[in-house]
């Protein structure tokens, strides 16, 4: 992608100025012109971005700066190439608004009775009343975000408080897609406003309710999408490739995997040629069952790896099979990949 | 995927004169003070609503969305004042004059930080269902327009189920039979004085 790709905004019909958005309005002013725009979209729904802050550079510093401070290993770092890069916009749900209904409850009551006891004592009981019915009108505000569609690979969960501060841009698809790869929606409009309502009844609930019936609506409802830049960068290591996702607006690794840091390890095999020395030294009988005991473990590893099982939680970089070569890292290898480093 | 544009602008101006509507950034309705008349945003175009300034003295103006309803219960069909003023317990008697008319439900065309608030104010002046007097005076100083005729809607449902009885509201059966049908709503700005942080309509001996 060219970094310094040509794109058209939208922009000022009468002037052609540039136009900034604020979330939840719905109407907004060219400054340059003083001319009101009503923004509407398809089906009512308003669809803006969010334009990235950070430029490619910058997203690669950053990536390049956690690769060095987040955990890696020294010697991994410097062995990590960058690939490739991609601008993408992810799409949120917003929707601001009132749910309005009512709320019928039946709540348990406890009333208190005095009793006199077998002395002439009077005290207190508590004793289970009649239900307590009643009726209430419900109106709150509705301030909800969620991501449209599966966003879990990218490690970012909402965008409530930076869509309510910062600008928006008039989204115009084809321009946009010509310099990045612009996620479609998958959840629809109705799902979101499900979920909207379903917050705002989960807060409904009461201590000591019996049975609760509710009815909610949204209204004044201004439902927008808005899509939010993140950076996608690849690094390679030998054949493998790590990503790295960077949030477009504030430059904060949202989620990354990289090598975990190389460790020495001295006593796995130290220890099992000891023992099969001292065993060969002392008892010829015994220290051959040890090393066909210890070939057959080696041929079992191999047999799980076939079968998909994560073999480097055993033997660390040895994946190659029961090979002499196999036999020979696996006893003489001294260095052992830990886990790797993951963030988001 | 084929799209031109997702996002649309539509000029604020008004389509019988050609100037441009003064409008804030949350407005439904957009008022031309030189035609004395309301547009609203209706797909690409303006479409003129009917508006109505209510006769009365008070400095602040409110707009209201004005629904003639019917209510249907298990109890029977409520489409008329009298009716509505039996269902609702009001003992006040109802003119001779309004008596067939069906009642009136009033919904806040305007905001709030406190939407409960808002719901008080259109069950009271849904409550009092005032006759209307139009005012022979032009539109100044009003509060801006920014519930649209159909989140109205949706707000005046719930006025109307807050507007019956209490001892009815506790009954479930009666509130999810009920079945509200609503006509064609009209806008209507309502003056209020304000004294001591309440608003105050002596025409219809109000006070929220």
């Amino acid at each position: 992608m060219p970094e310094n790709a040509e794109y058209q905004a939208i922009t000022c019909l009468k002037c052609g100025g540039a136009l900034d958005f604020r979330e939840g309005e719905r109407n907004i002013l060219c400054k340059s012109c003083k001319t009101m725009f009503a923004a509407t979209g398809e089906a009512g729904i308003t669809r803006f971005y969010l334009e990235e802050k950070l430029k490619f550079p910058d997203a690669r510093s950053a990536a390049r700066k956690f690769i060095a401070t987040g955990g890696v290993d020294e010697e991994v770092a410097q062995s990590l190439h960058f690939q490739a890069s991609e601008l993408c916009f992810l799409p949120f749900w917003r929707l601001l608004g009132y749910a309005i209904g009512w709320r019928w409850m039946e709540k348990e009551t406890v009333v208190k009775e005095q009793e006199v006891d077998e002395n002439g004592r009077t005290y207190e009981v508590e004793k289970r009343g009649a239900n307590e019915v009643s009726f209430e009108t419900v109106a709150t505000r509705v301030d909800f975000s969620s991501p449209a569609c599966d966003l879990s690979s990218y490690g970012l969960r909402g965008i409530a408080t930076v869509s309510a501060v910062l600008p928006l841009k008039g989204i115009c698809y084809e321009s946009l897609a010509k310099r990045s790869t612009v996620f479609d929606p998958v959840k629809p409009s109705e799902q979101v406003r499900k979920e909207a309502l379903a917050l705002a009844r989960s807060g409904l609930k009461q201590k000591d309710m019996l049975r609760m019936e509710n009815e909610l609506t949204l209204s004044d409802e201004r439902l927008a999408l808005i899509s939010y830049p993140v950076w996608k960068l690849s690094f390679t290591l030998k054949d493998r490739i790590y990503p790295v996702v960077v949030d477009g607006i504030n430059g904060n690794i949202l989620k990354a995997r990289f090598p975990g840091r190389s460790k020495i390890r001295l006593f796995a095999p130290m220890f099992i040629i000891t023992l099969a020395a001292f065993l060969l030294a002392f008892n010829m009988l015994l220290g051959t069952l040890v090393t066909v005991i210890l070939f057959y473990y080696i041929a079992c590893l191999e047999k799980a790896r076939r079968s998909g099982a994560a073999l480097d939680d055993f033997l660390g970089v040895w994946t190659e099979g029961p090979s002499w070569d196999g036999l020979m890292m696996f006893l003489f290898r001294l260095i052992e990949r830990g886990k790797e480093v993951e963030h988001g | 995927m084929a799209r031109s544009q997702d996002l649309w602008l539509v000029p604020i101006v008004c389509p019988e004169c050609g100037r441009g509507l003064p409008a804030k950034e949350d407005d439904v309705i957009f008022f031309c003070a030189a035609c004395q008349a309301a547009w609203e945003l209706s797909g690409d175009n303006l479409a003129r609503r009917e508006l109505f300034v209510v006769s009365g003295a008070g400095n602040l103006q409110f707009p209201f969305w004005v629904f003639p309803f019917k209510v249907t219960t298990p109890d029977g069909n409520f489409d008329t004042l009298e009716a509505f003023h039996i269902l609702i317990g009001n003992v006040n008697p109802v003119p001779e004059t309004q008596r067939g008319k069906p009642p009136l439900l009033f919904a806040p065309a305007f905001s709030s930080g406190r939407p409960q608030q808002m719901l008080r104010t259109g069950k009271l002046l849904t409550v009092r269902n005032p006759s209307l007097t139009v005012a022979k005076r032009q539109l100044t100083g009003t509060s801006p327009i920014t519930l649209g005729e159909a989140a109205a809607k949706e707000m005046a449902r719930i006025i109307a189920i807050t507007t019956i009885t209490s001892e009815r509201q506790k009954n479930l059966r009666f509130v999810k039979s009920l079945s509200l049908q609503f006509g064609r709503g009209r806008l209507c700005i309502i003056p209020f004085d304000l004294r001591e942080n309440r608003l105050f309509n002596a025409e219809f001996n109000l006070e929220i």
